[in-house]
C-alpha cells in the first residue's frame, strides 16, 4: 500500500524562475496496481517519480510505503523499494561498462549482506545470459559488449530486464517506448506485463501514448499543472478510451 | 646510460602515482590535485618512521593510511560540503603543506638508507624489488577493479543518477574512490623519497602533471590494442609512467639547464595531449 500525503515540489524556490511542479498531491496506491500517468509535458510526471524515489526534495507532506515513511529516507536507501525505467535510456545505464557488469550493479541493488569483493560469477553470467534470451531480445551473446556501443532502445529494453534482477515493490517507468522502434516498444510493453503477471508489483507507467494509456494498466492518472485533474480505476478506466481521452486533452 | 637506468627506476616508483591518477581522473572523472600534498606526505611519513627504526611492513601501511585521509578529506569537503572537486583539492593540498612540514619536523630529511624496500625480500637488489612491487599493485588494483566494488566504483564517473537508483550512496563512494586514489600518490611519494634518499618538503609540488601525463602517454601508446581488457590499460598506465621518465631523461640528456626541468614536463604533456586527440573524433 502506498499513501501519499500532501506532496509538494518547488523548484528554484524564492526567484523568479520558481515551478511549482507538484502541488498538494496525494494518493492512494493499492498493491498490486498498473498505474498509467498521463499529462501534457511539464505537468508534473517525471517530477512525481522524483519526488518518490528522493531525487527531488519535497517541500512539505508525507509519503508511506506500507506503513513505512519513506520520505525520511536517502535517495539512495529508498531503491530497496523502487526500481526506474528513465525517460532518458542513457540515464538508465553506464555507458563505459559492459552489459553484464551494468546487470550486476542492478543486482546488487538489494543485496543485504554485501560482499563487494565479489565480482561477476559464472553463474551470474549464466543467470543474465537466461533473461535475456527468455526476453526475446537478440543480446544474450553480447554480455560482454560496452553499453554505449548498443543503441537507445536496445538499452532500455536492457534497462526494464535490469530491473527484474532485483526484487522490488514498485516499478517507475517513465515514457519508456518513447525512444523506441515499434518492435522494441512491443518488447518492452510484452516484458512490462510479463513482469507484473508473475511479480507482487506496484507499476507506475508514464506515457504520452493514448493507445498504450487506453490499453495498459488497471487505474488511469491524469497530471495538470501538478496535480491530478482525472483519477479512474478498474471499471471507470475503461470509459476513457481513446476519443475520449483526445477530447480531454483537446479541452485543454 | 646510468640516466636512463635511474629514469625506469624513478617510472617504477612514480607508476603508482600514475595508477592514482588513473583512478581519480579517468576512474571517477574527478579532476583532484590534493596529489601535490599526499605525495609530499607518503615520503614525509616514511622519512620520521624511517628515523625511528621502525620495519618497512608498517612503514608502507602506514603511508598508504596516512594518503586515504587525505584523500577523504578532499572526498567529504567535495560532496558533503558541496565544494568543486578541483577548489576541495587545493585547500587539502594547501592545508597539506603545513601537516608535511609539521610531520617532518624541518624541510627536508635525508635518508641513511636506500631503497628499505629491498629489505622484504632480503634481497638489496632494487630491480627485483619495485618490478615484484609493481607487479602485485597491478594486480591488486584490477582485481579491485573487477570486483563488485569496482564495477560501482567505474560506474560512478559516468552515471551517478543510475548508481543511486539503485542504492548506491554516492557519496561515500567519491569518498573511497579519493581515498585510495590518494594512498596510491602517498605510496609513490616514499617510493621517490627512497630513491633519491631524502624527502623534501617541496618535492610534491606539480606532481600531478606527472600522473596525468603518464596516464596520457600509457593510453596513447596503447590505444591500438583498442582493447577493454582493464587490465591491460592498467599495464599501458604503468609503461606510460616508465615511458614518461625516460622521454625527459633522454631531454635532459641534450644539455638542457635542469632549471628547465619543469617546462619540459608541461610540453612533453602538452605534447602528448596534442598528438592523443588529434588521432580521436572530435566528440567524445
Ligand atoms: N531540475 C529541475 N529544475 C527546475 N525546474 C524543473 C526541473 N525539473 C523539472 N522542472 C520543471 O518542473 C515542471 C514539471 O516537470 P516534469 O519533468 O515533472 O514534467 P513532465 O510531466 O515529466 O513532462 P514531460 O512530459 O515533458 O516529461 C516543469 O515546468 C519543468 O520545467
Ligand atoms: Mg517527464
Amino acid at each position: 500500500m502506498i499513501n501519499i500525503e500532501n506532496i509538494s515540489v518547488t523548484y528554484n524556490a524564492g526567484t523568479a524562475n520558481e515551478v511549482k511542479a507538484l502541488q498538494q498531491l496525494s494518493l492512494q496506491v493499492l498493491p498490486k496496481s498498473f498505474v498509467v500517468l498521463l499529462g501534457s509535458n511539464g505537468s508534473g510526471k517525471s517530477t512525481f517519480f522524483n519526488a518518490l524515489s528522493g531525487t527531488a526534495q519535497i517541500d512539505s507532506g508525507k509519503i508511506f510505503i506500507d506503513n513505512q515513511p519513506i520520505h525520511e529516507w536517502n535517495a539512495y536507501k529508498r531503491s530497496v523499494l523502487f526500481t526506474r525505467v528513465f525517460q532518458n535510456p542513457l540515464q538508465g545505464t553506464v555507458t563505459g561498462l559492459s552489459v553484464i557488469e551494468n546487470f550486476r550493479i542492478a543486482a546488487l541493488r538489494t543485496h543485504s549482506s554485501k560482499n563487494i569483493f565479489a565480482g561477476v560469477s559464472t553463474a551470474f553470467r549464466k543467470k543474465v545470459q537466461e533473461v535475456i534470451s527468455e526476453s526475446g531480445l537478440p543480446l544474450a551473446n553480447r554480455l560482454d559488449t560496452l553499453m554505449g556501443n548498443l543503441s537507445g532502445g536496445q538499452r532500455q529494453a536492457l534497462t526494464l530486464l535490469m530491473a527484474t534482477m532485483a526484487d522490488c515493490k514498485v516499478i517507475m517507468m517513465d515514457e519508456p517506448t518513447a525512444a523506441l522502434d515499434p518492435r522494441s516498444a512491443e518488447l518492452v510493453i510484452n516484458t512490462t506485463q510479463k513482469i507484473f503477471q508473475n511479480s507482487p508489483v506496484t507499476i507506475f507507467y508514464i506515457t504520452h501514448n493514448m493507445k498504450e494509456a487506453v490499453s495498459l494498466g488497471n487505474r488511469l492518472l491524469i497530471f495538470k499543472e501538478g496535480r491530478i485533474a482525472i483519477d479512474a480505476s478498474d471499471t471507470e478506466k475503461q470509459k476513457w478510451d481513446l476519443q475520449r481521452l483526445h477530447g480531454w486533452f483537446d479541452e485543454g | 646510460m646510468e640516466a636512463y637506468i635511474s629514469a625506469i627506476i624513478q617510472g617504477l616508483c612514480f607508476s603508482s602515482l600514475a595508477l592514482g591518477i588513473f583512478i581519480s581522473m579517468r576512474v571517477l572523472n574527478l579532476p583532484d590535485i590534493t596529489t601535490d600534498g599526499s605525495f609530499t606526505l607518503g615520503a614525509a611519513v616514511t622519512a620520521v618512521m624511517l628515523a625511528q627504526q621502525i620495519p618497512v611492513y608498517f612503514i608502507l601501511p602506514a603511508v598508504c593510511i596516512c594518503g586515504a585521509i587525505a584523500g577523504s578529506i578532499t572526498g567529504i569537503i567535495h560532496t558533503v560540503l558541496r565544494v568543486h572537486v578541483l577548489l576541495a583539492g587545493i585547500i587539502v593540498m594547501t592545508a597539506l603543506y603545513s601537516v608535511n612540514l609539521i610531520v617532518m619536523g624541518r624541510t627536508n630529511i635525508p635518508f641513511d638508507e636506500g631503497f628499505f624496500m629491498s629489505n622484504i625480500f632480503g634481497d638489496s637488489n632494487t630491480w627485483i624489488t619495485m618490478t615484484i612491487y609493481v607487479a602485485v599493485l597491478v594486480v591488486i588494483i584490477n582485481r579491485l577493479l573487477l570486483s563488485d566494488f569496482g564495477i560501482v566504483l567505474r560506474a560512478l564517473g559516468s552515471n551517478s543518477t543510475m548508481l543511486t537508483a539503485n542504492g548506491v550512496n554516492t557519496k561515500a563512494l567519491t569518498i573511497k574512490g579519493l581515498a585510495i586514489s590518494n594512498a596510491l600518490t602517498a605510496l609513490s611519494g616514499s617510493m621517490i623519497a627512497q630513491h633519491q634518499q631524502f624527502a623534501d618538503l617541496n618535492m610534491g609540488i606539480g606532481i600531478v602533471i606527472i600522473g596525468l601525463g603518464s596516464v596520457i602517454i600509457g593510453e596513447s601508446l596503447f590505444s591500438f590494442f583498442k582493447s577493454q581488457v582493464l587490465f591491460l590499460k592498467l599495464v599501458a598506465v604503468f609503461f606510460g609512467a616508465l615511458v614518461f621518465r625516460v622521454l625527459i631523461a633522454f631531454v635532459l640528456s641534450q644539455d638542457v639547464n635542469p632549471n628547465y626541468l619543469r617546462l619540459i614536463t608541461a610540453t612533453v604533456v602538452l605534447a602528448v595531449v596534442a598528438l592523443s586527440y588529434k588521432k580521436k573524433p572530435a566528440i567524445d
